[in-house]
């Protein structure tokens, strides 16, 4: 029945020549692979997404507990329990699970010895920057499905706005994501990357942000990429005409009238500036990582 | 063994490596021709694995040139055409590193998918290529669990899954035990005799001398020689002769002066150094000589014909090959540290 050594190793087939195709091949392998390889990941993905639910429930239930003021309409409700703080650090955590190790791990590893020769770097790079973007995607679709459940439990209905909010936390997660991959595309080790990113987002940024508010400085924070997740909350509402709210940054005594300097808050870009932002900040992130990766040699 | 006739199909051209100030390979040149096995041997931390990674173009060369043959043509390798030049090549470089939480047939799956092997026809590949490195039963296990040994042998299966026209094996008996290195050697042999081109690295000379056609000593990064087995041999062969006598006379003294009265003016030496000495632990005479058959020839019969009774008279193999290793390798060392010293690298 079996072979024989000899014949195992002169196993003469036909020679595989995949050509033009060759591409798409090796791009949707390695798009099999990575989903096979990152299942783990989708499960605690899974369960960090029903966490982030679970959290603005309760704080929705803690809420209620207090007599506060409830909610006027589903919108609201939306927007004030899942969609405010916990969405944009939800999409933080998600975009870093799956983007930390995407690079760093074969050079931390030494698994890139095995794999490098036998696919090209912007093959590995597109095929498993799609698998690992759209399992990233799956888990914020997962979040919003289920808000939008509960809302409509709640209120027998739900805004529809709901769909642009969930394509700018999509668009949103990209740009997210592509900043954590390019950590990755240099970093040594995928730790650093995940301490790096959560360190960028939530504290680089949002310094950046008040010191520019502090500062006084009118220019809209398009370079800020946190900036561009306001606009998901906001979007339930429609994109407001005020975009920035203008106050003394100097608060006198209670009753009496401020005069001195006023800083700007920006509330939420544009459509087109947010659009036009999130795009470039995307592009320009994987393009980088991605050279960096194919320059990049091994120990 | 003839290679002069046999078609080159890998040729380093004085490739050079750089690490800032350290030279990890320095203007290597070799050619691989067909059907061969081809043994890069050094000392750990030679270059061996530098030299292998520039070939996989892990690492670009800092300076010089690979040209690999496609299509009859030899083809400089770049990152624009590294695709197709390394498509028929098999890569097992340093100890392999796998996903742990992954199974083999998984990885081999992914390996074999990339490298365009008939979709259809790779679930029985993985099992005829377990099989054949007894990992049979571990198909569908966890790589995590797997131990060093058996990961090198999936490494060696992972570079063979597309069923490449030629193999480069970095050290490819590290860590698996006697039986497991055994066959391996065998595993080699038969690929080489199914036509693959085999060029591979390792430290242990006894490895590899049972199985190359040609071996290239490389130390410190340079190469200290290359050519076939036969002739390192016959370079090696200059160094000692081994004479066994029937029985040990008590006087050692006596029998080495006598030896040296009958058989130095057959040695083809110059007159100088002693020629005769006693090896106290194999109880052996070795005698220096020029490395010639029928030098060998020569002596024998004049031992025999001044009635000295020879038990054993041979040119011990691995031996010989040794002596010639170390001694390669020990002379670019002593030469190393002077220059060194002038271009202040530790």
């Amino acid at each position: 029945m079996g072979m024989t050594q000899k014949e195992i190793l002169t196993n003469d087939i036909e020679k595989h020549e995949i050509g033009p195709k060759k591409t798409l091949i090796q791009v949707g392998a390695t798009i099999e692979f990575e989903v096979k390889r990152n299942f783990k990941n989708i499960i605690i993905s899974l369960v960090v997404t029903i966490a982030f639910y679970a959290l603005g429930l309760i704080i929705n239930l803690i809420r209620e507990g207090r007599d506060v003021e409830a909610y006027a309409n589903a919108a609201d409700y939306l927007q004030g329990s899942y969609l405010s703080f916990t969405l944009s650090f939800f999409i933080m955590i998600i975009a870093v699970m799956f983007g930390a190790n995407i690079i760093a791990y074969d050079y931390d590893k030494q698994t890139g010895n095995l794999l490098f020769p036998k696919i090209t770097k912007g093959r590995l790079f597109s095929g498993r920057f799609i698998a690992r973007y759209f399992m990233a995607v799956f888990s914020v679709i997962v979040y919003y499905a289920l808000i939008i459940i509960t809302t409509y439990i709640k209120f027998g209905e739900y805004p529809t706005n709901v769909w642009f909010s969930l394509g700018w936390a999509i668009f949103y997660m990209l740009a997210v994501f592509s900043l954590v991959v390019f950590f990755s595309s240099f970093m040594k080790k995928s730790s650093t990357v995940i301490v790096l990113s959560i360190l960028m987002i939530l504290i680089v940024f949002q310094m950046t942000s008040v010191i520019l508010t502090v500062a006084g400085v009118d220019i809209e924070p398009l370079f800020i990429l946190t900036y561009y997740s306001n606009i998901i909350s906001q979007v339930i509402h429609g994109i407001p005409s005020e975009r920035f709210i203008e106050s003394p940054l100097m608060q006198g005594p209670p009753g009496s009238h401020a005069e001195g300097p006023t800083g700007f808050t920006w509330a939420t870009p544009s459509e087109a500036g947010a659009s036009i932002g999130l795009l470039v900040y995307s592009l320009i992130l994987i393009v980088a990582a991605y050279l960096l990766f194919r320059r990049r040699q091994q120990k | 063994m003839k290679n002069n006739n046999k078609e080159t199909i890998i040729n380093l051209r004085n490739l050079t490596k750089n690490f800032g100030d350290f030279t990890a390979v320095d203007n290597l040149s070799l050619d691989i021709k067909k059907g061969e096995i081809i043994s890069l041997l050094g000392p750990n931390g030679a270059g061996k694995t530098t030299t292998m990674k520039m070939i996989a173009r892990l690492l670009k060369p800092t300076e010089g040139e690979v040209w690999i043959k496609e299509n009859g043509n030899m083809r400089l390798l770049n990152n624009r055409n590294k695709d197709a030049l390394l498509d028929r090549i098999g890569f097992l470089i340093e100890n392999p590193t796998f996903y742990d939480h992954m199974t083999p047939k998984q990885i081999l799956t992914y390996f074999a998918t990339l490298k365009g092997y008939p979709r259809k026809k790779i679930p029985k590949r993985i099992e005829e290529l377990m099989a054949l490195v007894d990992l049979s039963d571990w198909i569908d296990k966890k790589i995590g669990t797997f131990s060093k040994g058996m990961k090198q042998r999936l490494g060696l299966v992972s570079s063979m899954i597309h069923d490449p026209d030629f193999l480069v094996l970095d050290e490819p008996q590290t860590g698996l035990d006697p039986k497991g290195r055994k066959e391996i050697r065998a595993i080699l042999v038969d690929l080489k005799n199914a036509g693959k081109t085999i060029f591979l690295s390792s430290h242990l000379l006894y490895e590899v001398s049972e199985i190359s056609d040609r071996i290239a000593i490389i130390n410190r990064g340079k190469l200290v020689a290359f050519d076939t087995m036969e002739n390192l041999e016959g370079q090696a062969k200059d160094l000692r002769l081994q004479i066994q006598l029937a029985e040990l006379p008590e006087d050692v003294t006596q029998i080495i002066i006598d030896l040296e009265t009958i058989i130095r003016p057959l040695t083809g030496l110059n007159k100088g150094d002693k020629i005769v000495e006693f090896n106290r632990v194999t109880s052996t005479f070795e005698v220096k000589f020029d490395g010639k058959i029928q030098t060998q020839k020569n002596i024998l019969k004049e031992l025999i014909r001044n009635d000295i009774d020879v038990m054993d008279f041979s040119v011990p193999r691995t031996n010989t090959l040794e002596d010639l290793y170390i001694k390669l390798v020990t002379e670019v060392v002593a030469v190393e540290p002077l220059k060194e010293a002038s271009t202040g690298v530790n």
